[in-house]
């Protein structure tokens, strides 16, 4: 470890498994390493199985599911603002012995570790508990001390790596709309997480319900991205046509947290996800405001604003309604125009050859995913993509003069995927050839129908930019892979070397 | 006087590549070494350093925009290691290297670590040199079958740290009067955005899998299969057969699926990232795509039918996957289970109900 680094504790014998207080560590952390000069942080976990559970979580953290409860969190680390190296100890002495061996180095950094020492020396003793987990993480008199002294605090930043991804998200997929992200509390719905008596706490689903059906009929420029873990979610909410949630594609926490950070607006409860938005540039309301969270926020009971917080940036003590919640929604989006961005509509039509084109169009650079979509065009298109190796066999078949071999690998892919059928053109195409020749004239009725329905679609100027564009992004999938080998160019004499030594040798 | 030390083992994305497969082999690769030099566990010193941010595998489409994001999905698979002591992630390099000088001093198993690794980084600009070491360290199995030959057994990896009661809880619950079968189809050409190109000629057939699922689910109600692997992977088809769940879209992640693998009654997939929890397990298996090439990994005449250290229900498959295969397999891979699946009561303290 270099002398530019601040070391910060986060024992979970010590401290909740909880979105809001590692968020919250986290800026205080920051603030420390940036009181004592040092440029970054490096986190020192502990999750001994011995000692899994802090003192209001005993009856839910237990030494089976800790690492769980951990890695669940491991986003929100990832977004430390002066994030440095992460360790990760499962054995407390282990730990210990290496910050004692840096505080020893570091006098400056003594301080710290005497502190845990003297916590974990005291763990029976609930007020010292207390007092560390309210001067580490609970309490913000020591942000709000040091933005009063600097005007200004630091900040969460983007979780490690989820940047490109939701950059994607934000400005092809959910390109023209205005994104909210929203975080109704549900606890109640996610038992086995724990937090029985934070119940009170949560959101009234029937009002956050018919604030968004609503909201879907006088606002459909707005897209609502439903924050955290999906056994929080109610399965009605996540029906509704302008909810989303990342968790479905594939994404994660961190995604989430990033998306939060560059949303148009955040509505939510005082709960995790609040810090994010509070310790971010995002306009906010956060609701749910109570004489409990203001203590620890270190607030006067009915403050409107966060000492740090923007004119955009509101807490909300009114109880949760339908109207107070569109009331929010269109106070905070008054002035912000929809997003920029490539639109992002899926082009309808199957045109397998060109879609490896068409779905790199949605990819952003560095991306790892492009899929955010879960609808019946997408999956056909995807479905089509992955059967038009069988369509070319049924292809070759016929060529081959094997008719029916062709006839019945077309009869299954069309019992599985008829929906498919009745729009993917190759597959018509040969289907009607194989029933001219089969004299099947209901089989070729329903192909020249269908084709002609494909074609009509497809007429006018639009239609043949579109039909253009396509035959020239075929050419797409040779030029990725001559790309491919043109940076491997260099391994050329090594194979080539590797293929002359094993023909010599046979 | 440093026996009770733990061994320290670096995974530096810049050598190795962000891969299940690869992990999990180093994990058991690892836990050996641990084990032969009186170990009694491993430290992993895993380095992503945005400056030096992928392997040579994988340049292009690991960035320093992304590498964390990588890191992140496949920290999950260094909580299986069979020995597991700390996880140390560093994303500087020198800071690991000044660390592992530390540790290496007066301890003569951890120096040469140390200098194996120093060793690889001075020559890193040579492909062959990262090549050997990659070859040497993880990819081949040679270490392992002579482990395994030795000592009859090698050391297996374990479920993912704090993902055994929600597992159980899904097995005992939900899954209580099926017979779980894990199958992991390979369409990395689905997966755009993840890399891996040059192997889509590793994936597996769809269409043989789909019209198998779908003939299972009324040839054999009884058993459920869990599609493992990101959900981007997936195709939307294959979600929606009522015989076939993916637990990613339950909320749960790659810690619970290797876990799951460890429980399930049988897994049936093609030679690829999940197939390593599977070889590294006591889980009966049926490994489908095998290839010369991976043969020559794992070290075993080509067509072997089984790894030296599996089971009598450990199989290797080469003929190209079809319905009927995949079906024979199910049905071969069944029979051999009890008559009727036998699953333990619901687990306290779980980290989900809603599975």
């Amino acid at each position: 470890m270099n002398s530019d680094s601040y070391f910060a504790i986060y024992d979970f014998a010590l401290m909740p498994y909880a979105l809001g207080d590692v968020l919250t560590w986290n800026v205080h952390s920051a603030i420390r390493c940036e009181a004592l000069g040092r440029k970054k942080v490096d986190i020192f976990i502990c999750l001994d199985e011995r000692f899994p559970s802090n003192l209001y979580q005993r009856e839910f953290a237990t030494a089976e599911n800790s690492g769980l409860l951990f890695n669940e969190l491991f986003g929100a680390f990832g977004t430390q603002p002066k994030l440095g190296n992460l360790f990760f100890y499962r054995q407390r002495e282990e730990m210990l012995a290496r910050l004692r061996e840096l505080a020893g180095n570091d006098p400056a950094l003594a301080a710290p570790v005497d502190d845990y020492e003297r916590t974990v020396a005291a763990r029976e003793d609930s007020d010292a508990l207390n007092r560390y987990f309210i001067r580490n993480a609970y309490s913000h008199e020591a942000i709000n001390a040091f933005y009063r002294e600097q005007g200004r605090i630091p900040l969460l930043r983007p979780s490690m790596g989820c940047e490109p991804d939701v950059a994607g998200l934000v400005t092809r997929r959910f390109a023209g709309k205005k994104i909210v992200a929203v975080h109704m509390r549900l606890r109640r719905l996610d038992i086995g997480y724990g937090g029985e008596h934070s119940y009170s706490r949560d959101s009234d689903f029937a009002e956050w319900l018919e604030f968004l059906r609503e909201a879907a009929r006088k606002h459909p420029e707005v897209q609502f991205v439903a924050m955290g873990r999906r056994q929080e979610k109610p399965l009605e909410m996540l029906q509704l046509p302008n909810v989303t949630c990342l968790r479905a594609w594939g994404l994660g926490l961190g995604h989430e947290l990033t998306l939060l950070r560059q949303s148009d607006l955040f509505i939510g409860a005082s709960s995790g996800f609040a810090a994010m938005a509070y310790f971010s540039p995002a306009p906010y309301f956060i609701t749910r405001m109570t004489e409990g969270a203001c203590k620890a926020y270190d607030l006067d009971f009915g403050v409107k604003r966060f000492p740090f917080g923007s004119e955009r940036q509101i807490l909300v003590y009114e109880p949760e309604t339908k109207d107070l919640l569109m009331g929010l929604l269109e106070r905070g989006l008054a002035g912000t125009p929809p997003r920029g961005g490539v639109s992002g509509t899926l082009d309808k039509a199957i045109d397998v050859k060109s879609w490896e084109w068409e779905r790199a169009t949605w990819l952003f650079p560095s991306a790892t995913t492009y899929r955010f979509f879960d609808n019946a065009d997408f999956a056909d298109k995807e479905t089509a993509f992955l059967l038009w190796p069988r369509i070319k066999e049924a292809q070759a078949a016929w060529r081959e003069g094997s008719a029916d071999r062709a006839w019945a690998i077309l009869e299954r892919i069309e019992a599985n995927f008829p929906r498919l059928c009745a729009k993917f053109p190759e597959f018509l195409r040969l289907r009607l050839e194989l029933a001219s020749k089969r004299n099947d004239l209901q089989a070729i009725e329903t192909c020249q129908a269908k084709l002609a329905e494909l074609a009509a679609r497809e007429r006018g100027l639009p239609g043949l930019a579109r039909a253009v564009r396509r035959f020239v992004a075929r050419g797409f999938p040779a030029a990725m892979r001559f790309k491919y080998l043109w940076k491997r160019k260099h391994r050329i004499p090594v194979k080539l070397a590797q293929f002359i030594r094993q023909v010599a040798s046979r | 006087m440093t026996a009770g030390r733990p061994y320290c083992a670096v995974y530096d994305f810049e050598l190795m590549p962000y891969a299940l497969g690869d992990v999990l082999t180093w994990n058991v690769q690892t836990a050996i070494r641990c084990e032969q030099l009186g170990r009694a566990s491993t430290d992993i010193f895993i380095c992503v350093d945005e400056r030096h941010p992928a392997s040579l595998y994988q340049q292009g489409v690991i960035t320093p925009q992304n590498c964390a994001l990588f890191m992140d999905e496949l920290f999950a698979a260094f909580g299986t290691h069979p020995k597991p002591g700390s996880i140390l992630v560093y994303r500087r390099r020198e800071e690991l290297l000044a660390r592992l000088r530390e540790v290496a001093q007066g301890d003569p198993v951890n120096a040469e670590v140390l200098a194996d690794y120093e060793q690889v980084l001075a020559r890193r600009a040579n492909d062959d040199a990262v090549i050997e070491y990659f070859t040497r360290s993880l990819h081949s199995h040679e270490q392992i079958n002579d482990f395994a030959s030795k000592h009859g057994n090698i050391p297996r990896l374990r479920s993912c740290i704090g993902c055994e009661r929600d597992v159980a809880a899904l097995i005992a619950n939900r899954f209580s009067d099926k017979h779980v079968v894990a199958i992991h189809m390979r369409l990395r050409r689905l997966d755009f955005g993840l890399g891996g190109e040059g192997t889509y000629a590793r994936d597996s057939v769809f269409h043989a899998w789909y019209e198998f699922l779908k003939e299972a689910a009324s040839c054999h109600p009884d058993a459920r299969f869990v599609a493992l692997g990101r959900v981007q992977e997936k195709p939307l088809e294959l979600l929606k057969l009522p015989n076939v769940t993916s637990l990613r879209l339950l909320g749960l992640g790659l810690g619970h699926e290797l876990s799951l693998m460890l429980r399930s009654d049988l897994f049936i997939g093609t030679s690829s990232g999940f197939a390593a929890m599977a070889n590294f397990s006591a889980v009966p298996y049926f490994i489908t795509n095998v290839t010369a090439a991976s043969c020559k990994a794992y070290c075993i005449a080509h067509p072997a039918e089984r790894l030296p250290f599996a089971t009598e229900r450990q199989r290797l498959i080469y003929e190209p996957e079809t319905r009927e295969l995949l079906m024979q397999l199910l049905e071969r891979g069944l029979r051999a289970c009890a008559p009727g699946p036998t699953r333990m009561e619901a687990a306290p303290h779980l980290a989900s109900h809603r599975l």
